[in-house]
């Protein structure tokens, strides 16, 4: 729910900030921007629907765990 | 009305910031829990370490002359490379960090201050003056790390000196109990949290008003954070002993409770929280500005300032998910720092090998 609120604020302040930008003609700013929002927009709806994102240490630990393991046992 | 400039004196406090934050309480349980009580010989291996890298960072920020970083890495891997690796970069090194900062802000002030207050509230509420300081422009921050690293400094020292009554000397005894090992396995992870982050501070030189005395400042500002470090993690082992230590989650906090004479000079574990708060604020504010103008640069936009919402959204939502719980993250936090070693080491070194050889290629 907190969730939903931030956002909407957050919706909100780029809204405004769109406005600005289209005001000032600089279309690239604004795709770019919005395409970045639509990620957090969507990332937070799935979170709010209760989907676990997986974390993002997960794929470090599969890409790094080996390595650091192996050291582990070299340095003890 | 906003400069883009900051001084050589401003960006090393804001260095030493950055590297005061999360590293300052994470790291005595880091370390201690590898090296037991030869913790604090990993923090000298550790710096020596890091002043062997510091000619290569320095080699590589004389290169840029005034160009970004994004702008150098595509004139030496090329057009389409040089924005690829940037853009890798910028997300999975300074983007990934900031989320992972995130939550471990909260993740603190909840088990430790405001244990009924949900994450998200201390997060969002963090993130509020972290955007502002960043729409005002860089020259402010500089400005405000240059007023508030003196209160850090100072409310640092009014805390651990006053641990060194209670410490017991003999509680770091016997130095290298199982060897060299275990200090150089420690060391390991210091090194890469928080020192090879100085890679992405390449994005800020230039913004530097003088790039020459670059490497003296990488230099500096890892001294005195080192030395802060050690100072740090001498005390906690020396007054809470090495078992505890290693089985804490935030042992930094920890050892400020034990403080009290005659029932008057106590309570100054308020202290931790307010460094906690101060530190946070600069390393979310760099690594924000850096993700922001890294984005900006590889798709050639007009300013960073219309990424930083979408951004911070983003930021947020990941930082739920990020910690799950805290076994996850202890056991994660283990493969971190080679994962930090390769965009913070050997990327860097890999250009700079890359643009060397380019210009020895022209040049016969």
């Amino acid at each position: 729910m907190l969730l939903a609120i931030i956002m909407g604020v957050a919706l909100a302040g780029s809204l405004i900030e769109y406005r600005f930008l289209a005001r000032r003609k600089q279309k690239r700013d604004l795709i770019v921007d919005a395409a970045l929002l639509a990620v957090g927009l969507t990332l937070g709806a799935l979170s709010l629907s209760d989907i676990d994102l997986p974390s993002p240490l997960t794929f470090v630990e599969q890409l790094f765990g080996p390595t650091s393991r192996m050291v582990a046992k070299l340095l003890s | 009305m906003t400069t883009h400039k900051v001084t050589s004196k401003q960006l090393a406090l804001w260095f030493i910031l950055h590297q005061l934050g999360s590293a300052f309480l994470l790291l005595p349980g880091m370390l201690a829990s590898m090296a037991k009580q030869d913790a604090w010989i990993s923090v000298i291996l550790a710096l020596s370490g890091y002043m062997l890298l510091v000619p290569m960072y320095a080699a590589l920020a004389k290169r840029l002359r005034g160009r970004t970083f994004h702008e150098y890495l595509e004139k030496v891997l090329g057009k389409w490379f040089g924005g690829a690796l940037t853009l890798a970069f910028v997300v999975g090194y300074p983007f990934f960090i900031f989320v992972l900062v995130l939550s471990d802000l909260s993740e603190f002030v909840t088990t430790v201050f405001f244990p009924e207050t949900p994450a998200i509230v201390i997060q969002a509420g963090m993130l509020l003056p972290v955007l502002y300081a960043l729409k005002l422009g860089i020259a402010s921050i500089g400005r405000a790390a240059e007023l508030l690293f003196f209160v850090v400094l100072f409310l640092f020292f009014l805390g651990y000196l006053s641990l060194i009554p209670g410490t017991n000397p003999a509680q770091l005894l016997p130095i290298l109990e199982y060897g060299w090992k275990p200090p150089l396995h420690a060391s390991i992870s210091l090194l890469a949290f928080p020192y090879v982050e100085t890679a992405f501070l390449l994005f800020l030189a230039p913004y530097a008003n003088n790039i020459r005395k670059w490497k003296s400042l990488l230099a500096g500002s890892a001294l005195v954070s080192g030395s802060m470090f050690l100072f740090m993690t001498l005390l906690s082992i020396g007054v809470l002993g090495e078992a505890l230590v290693a089985n804490m989650i935030f042992p930094s906090y920890t050892v400020v409770t034990t403080i009290s004479y005659g029932d008057f000079y106590e309570r100054f574990e308020v202290i931790v929280g307010v460094l906690w708060y101060l530190t946070i604020f600069f390393r979310l504010t760099l690594l924000l500005f850096v993700t922001a103008d890294g984005l900006a640069g590889v798709f050639r936009l007009n300013d960073y300032r219309s990424l930083l919402i979408a951004l911070s959204l983003i930021g947020l939502v990941l930082a739920g998910s990020a910690q799950p719980n805290a076994v996850f993250f202890l056991n994660t936090l283990k493969p971190w720092p080679y994962y930090g070693m390769t965009f913070g080491i050997a990327i860097p070194l890999a250009v700079l090998l890359a643009d060397i050889v380019k210009k020895n290629g022209k040049r016969s």
